[in-house]
């Protein structure tokens, strides 16, 4: 059975509306076009309402605001979830810790402290494909954990790990790539710019 | 202790919390006598922290939550707001 009108209304305000500035930040990352995030969220929220009789109170409201948004982005978009082909997470791990020692070996392996990388990372997130930039947002900048994140897209634990620790490398090599541009790198040595696809061997790691 | 090759399989997972209490004191443990691998972690949680600290607020959050009001109003939503 529904709850009276004023009951229903009153869990909503309390449950789903504060989480408007988490939902506007979501879209944001989806949508990138500032009006079509607005949109975005405004049809989340309206579409939350209408099924809110649906949600069951303290079960996640955020997540499951999460997923609406997304759902409807998806489908404004004619995009379609798609599941990409689960990689090995560890391997990424692995190849990230290379990356490090890539960073040591140009004098930037201090850079994340030392420099505000701030939009450098923004147009890096940007960057990423759809995927890759959805399980960013949600882990990295909205604070999900790994369970929360396969719950909002649909896919298995195995999978968010491996596109986390993927688009993570991805954002590093940008962000590497950024900084040498910029002239950050003390190191002579310029045989090459930041390595791309390799999986490296952890090498330095003991 | 465990091998340099499985903390740094299992890094990514430690930083999020992501691992059970047995494995992250053994991380911990690892990370506290290795150098290289402490090195590693130290790296990726400065990168973590440079992502996570991206806390870009909506310049109109106020504006953009008069809006979905509104809009919830006009669709039966009778509760005080925000």
């Amino acid at each position: 059975m529904n709850a009276a009108p004023a009951s229903r209304d009153a869990s909503f305000t309390s449950e789903a509306l504060p989480c408007l500035p988490h939902v506007a930040r979501f879209a944001r990352a989806l949508a990138r076009d500032p009006a079509d995030a607005e949109d975005l969220v405004q049809e989340t929220f309206l579409r939350a309402y209408a099924a809110w009789d649906s949600y069951t109170p303290g079960t996640g409201c955020k997540s499951w605001l999460f997923t609406i948004c997304r759902n409807i982005y998806l489908r404004e978009i004619h995009r379609g979830a798609r599941m990409l082909a689960t990689d090995d997470p560890e391997a990424e791990a692995m190849a990230s810790a290379g990356l490090y020692h890539y960073a040591v070996s140009r004098g930037l392996g201090t850079i994340f402290d030392r420099v505000d990388l701030g939009p450098a990372v923004q147009e890096a997130i940007a960057a990423l494909t759809g995927d890759y930039r959805d399980v960013v947002v949600l882990v990295d900048v909205q604070g999900c954990e790994y369970s929360e994140a396969a719950e909002v897209l649909g896919v298995p634990l195995g999978t968010i790990r491996s596109r986390l620790f993927r688009a993570r490398r991805l954002l590093q090599q940008s962000l590497l790539a950024y900084a040498e541009d910029a002239g950050f790198a003390t190191a002579t040595r310029r045989s090459s710019r930041a390595p791309t696809g390799e999986v490296l061997d952890g090498r330095g790691a003991s | 202790m465990i091998p340099c090759k499985d903390v740094i399989h299992r890094l990514w997972d430690y930083l999020d919390d992501e691992v059970t209490s047995e494995l992250a004191e053994a991380i911990r443990e690892h990370l506290e006598v290795c150098a290289g691998c402490r090195a590693v972690s130290e790296f990726e949680q400065a990168f973590l922290t440079t992502v996570q600290t991206l806390v870009d607020d909506p310049p109109s959050d106020a504006e953009l939550q008069s809006k979905v009001m509104a809009a919830l109003h006009r669709h039966g939503y009778h509760g005080p707001g925000v």
